[in-house]
């Protein structure tokens, strides 16, 4: 098996299932000619051709309604947002129509569209490049939120959504777009949607993550005896891994990007406490952002939750 | 002298961004840049008619409309190197510039995120003062483009609309993006519009003549007006690199950026010398404003930064 990054993972899923596939599309802006602005487009308009690797105007409402119009008629269409903010524009046709068509037409059709989009910080960028708002598609119902941490998890994660039959936006960390190699299977391959990994086993605390945030917990929990999760799947999250893990472990740390208020932290620690209340030695913690918005290179590092931040969460938690 | 003081705006943003391109490499300004090089005489044109009072917006390339709306370079240096000084705080960067004093209420970086709220402070701001919103071809590929000129011409506001067409929206052309020009839009919603094509647009002197008649008629209420300004970008669309080098634009481009140099062709109205004073001034100018910036405090961690994230 070949190391490769995320990038390049991305690529390869798209380009092996449009292969498979005639009825998969990819849209979006500079997405052809130019290969994305991360490149993780590359080289797909020169093997497929303008018909399915489509430049489309800057315009997010359109294309994100565009692409709702080719799933209804059977095609599956993978939009790329640049920034997970540009996907604000387009919020109306995901959550007003995208989300709502099996409902609305009494299961009789689908909406088959992935919204992929780089997000959170990490990358030296200003506000508006740098959001983590997953909270806010996962309240959404009738979409499915995807968050690869490894450049395995996002080949076979991709794979795994351009086939699911609802619409489901599919997060990349901008961090670990190079940061990271692993191997990667050639050829088909996926990873169920709604499950957890068991990043790695442990007794005393359950720290719970996704995306970027997962490789600085592995890193913050050196010396404790963590059992570490990547949620991996942010809607629906795997209920049964993370049940079984607190069962075990009875302290619980949360950790993301995004902010606190309203963060999906916040649903975790409700179903914790609805599910594994008896389970539970102290409080569910949670490190998340500052309540602002993002600033600039200097400030990031004091802005994103810190591997000491994380730590003193984790022996916060063995106080318990 | 109208030609010296364009002349002067001209030079000053180019020297700023120029300033910005020497350093950049360097890593001292850890923030995007959207340079406006080759696109400075729209702003140093259109800004001549905006005073202080009248509110202004742009987009994630707005050092120009900055500069030109008389914001200081030692501010913009400031925020670009994340300083307290710097106009934002040192917290928004290149795309997030906010002015009040000068009457820029900001810019975003989000493209045609300018567009509706410019409706709105047109709307506010009282007569005789104009509102003013800058933006790109792209912007107007966004449904609130539409929106916005529907909206402030049904009202008939004191608003108005400067297209800044360099053809790209990053390294898409606007043929494979868009059905018709910009301005067809606005003549569909009934607002009034000017075309500036390149040699016009890029020459600050020639632009202020050609669109002064019709700033005036805004001014006294003849409701928005729409300026689609031709011109080129001369570098990347972000940082400081030469793309159509790198071939990611075509090489007439290149021959755009060498034909219509806003600086050279607005220099065309002054002799020489005065040219050549002006530059110097500016110079001094800019270096010292550069130099002043660096003195200014960094966005670290600790109270300062809890500061910066909670105004
Ligand atoms: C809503 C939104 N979509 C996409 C982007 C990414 N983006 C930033 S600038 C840009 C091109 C804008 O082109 P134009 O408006 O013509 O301005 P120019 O860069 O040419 O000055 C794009 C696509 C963005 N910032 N906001
Ligand atoms: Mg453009």
């Amino acid at each position: 098996m070949a190391k490769i990054n995320i990038v390049q993972a991305i690529n390869q899923a798209l380009r092996e299932e449009m292969e498979r596939d005639a009825d998969v599309i990819v849209l979006g802006e500079d997405v052809g000619k130019d290969g994305g602005v991360f490149r993780v487009t590359e080289g797909l308009l020169e093997k497929f051709g303008p018909a399915r690797v489509i430049d489309t105007p800057l315009a997010e409402l359109g294309i994100a309604g565009a692409a709702i119009g080719m799933a209804a008629y059977g095609l599956k269409p993978v939009v790329e947002m640049q920034f997970m903010a540009f996907s604000y524009e387009a919020i109306e046709q995901i959550f007003s129509h995208a989300a709502r068509l099996r409902n609305r037409s009494r299961g009789r059709y689908n909406c088959p569209i992935v919204v992929r989009m780089p997000y959170g910080v990490g990358i030296k960028g200003p506000e508006l490049h740098m959001d983590s708002s997953e909270a806010l598609f996962c309240h959404m119902p009738g979409i499915k939120v995807v968050v690869p941490s490894t450049p395995y998890n996002a080949k076979g994660l991709l794979t795994s959504a351009i086939r699911d039959p609802d619409p489901v936006v599919f997060l990349e960390p901008a961090r670990l777009y190079r940061a990271i190699k692993t191997e990667v299977p050639q050829g088909e391959f996926t990873l169920a949607l709604g499950k957890a990994d068991v990043f790695q086993e442990g007794r005393d605390i359950t720290a719970i993550s996704w995306g970027a945030m997962l490789h600085r917990v592995i890193d913050a929990s050196e010396g404790f005896d963590c059992e570490i999760i990547d949620l991996k799947t942010l809607k629906p999250f795997d209920e049964e891994t993370i049940l079984n893990s607190v069962k075990k472990t009875g302290r619980v740390v949360i950790v993301h990007e995004a902010t606190k208020y309203c963060g999906l932290g916040a649903e975790v620690a409700a179903f914790l406490a609805q599910e594994a209340i008896m389970h539970l030695k102290g409080p569910v913690a949670r490190v998340a952002a500052p309540e602002a918005v993002v600033p600039m290179a200097l400030l990031e590092d004091y802005y994103m939750p810190s591997k000491e931040r994380i730590r003193r969460a984790f022996e916060e938690a063995m106080k318990y | 002298m109208k030609a010296q003081e364009l002349y002067r705006m001209v030079s000053l943003i180019r020297r700023v961004e120029l300033k910005i391109v020497e350093v950049y490499p360097g890593d001292v300004m850890q923030c995007p840049v959207h340079l406006s090089i080759g696109q400075e005489a729209i702003a140093a044109a259109v800004c001549r008619f905006l005073g202080k009072n009248d509110p202004s917006i742009g987009t994630h390339r707005s050092h120009a409309l900055y500069l030109a709306k008389g914001g200081s370079p030692v501010g913009l240096f400031a925020e670009l190197l994340g300083r307290i000084n710097g106009c934002s705080g040192g917290y928004g960067g290149s795309m997030h510039l906010v002015d009040l004093e000068n009457g820029l209420m900001g810019t975003t970086s989000i493209v045609g995120g300018a567009l509706p709220i410019s409706v709105g402070m047109a709307m506010g701001t009282m007569r005789p003062r104009i509102a003013c919103v800058i933006f790109g071809d792209g912007a107007c590929d966004e449904g609130a483009f539409y929106e916005s000129l529907s909206f402030a011409s049904l009202k008939k506001l004191p608003l108005l609309f400067v297209c800044e067409n360099n053809r790209y929206s990053v390294y898409t052309h606007t043929d494979q993006r868009r059905c018709s020009r910009p301005l067809r839009i606005a003549e569909a919603c009934s607002v009034r519009t000017l075309h500036a094509p390149i040699d016009a647009a890029n020459d600050a002197v020639t632009l202020y003549g050609l669109i002064e008649g019709e700033m005036g008629r805004l001014r006294s209420g003849g409701g928005p007006l729409f300026i689609e300004c031709d011109t080129v970008r001369a570098l990347d669309h972000n940082g400081i690199r030469d793309d159509i080098a790198h071939g990611w634009r075509p090489a007439a481009e290149a021959e755009l950026v060498k034909r219509y140099d806003p600086l050279i062709l607005t220099g065309r109205h002054i002799d020489r010398e005065t040219r050549e004073k002006i530059d110097g001034e500016i110079r001094d100018i800019v270096e010292s404003a550069y130099a002043s910036a660096l003195k200014s405090e960094p966005l670290n961690a600790g109270e300062t930064a809890d500061k910066a994230l909670f105004p």
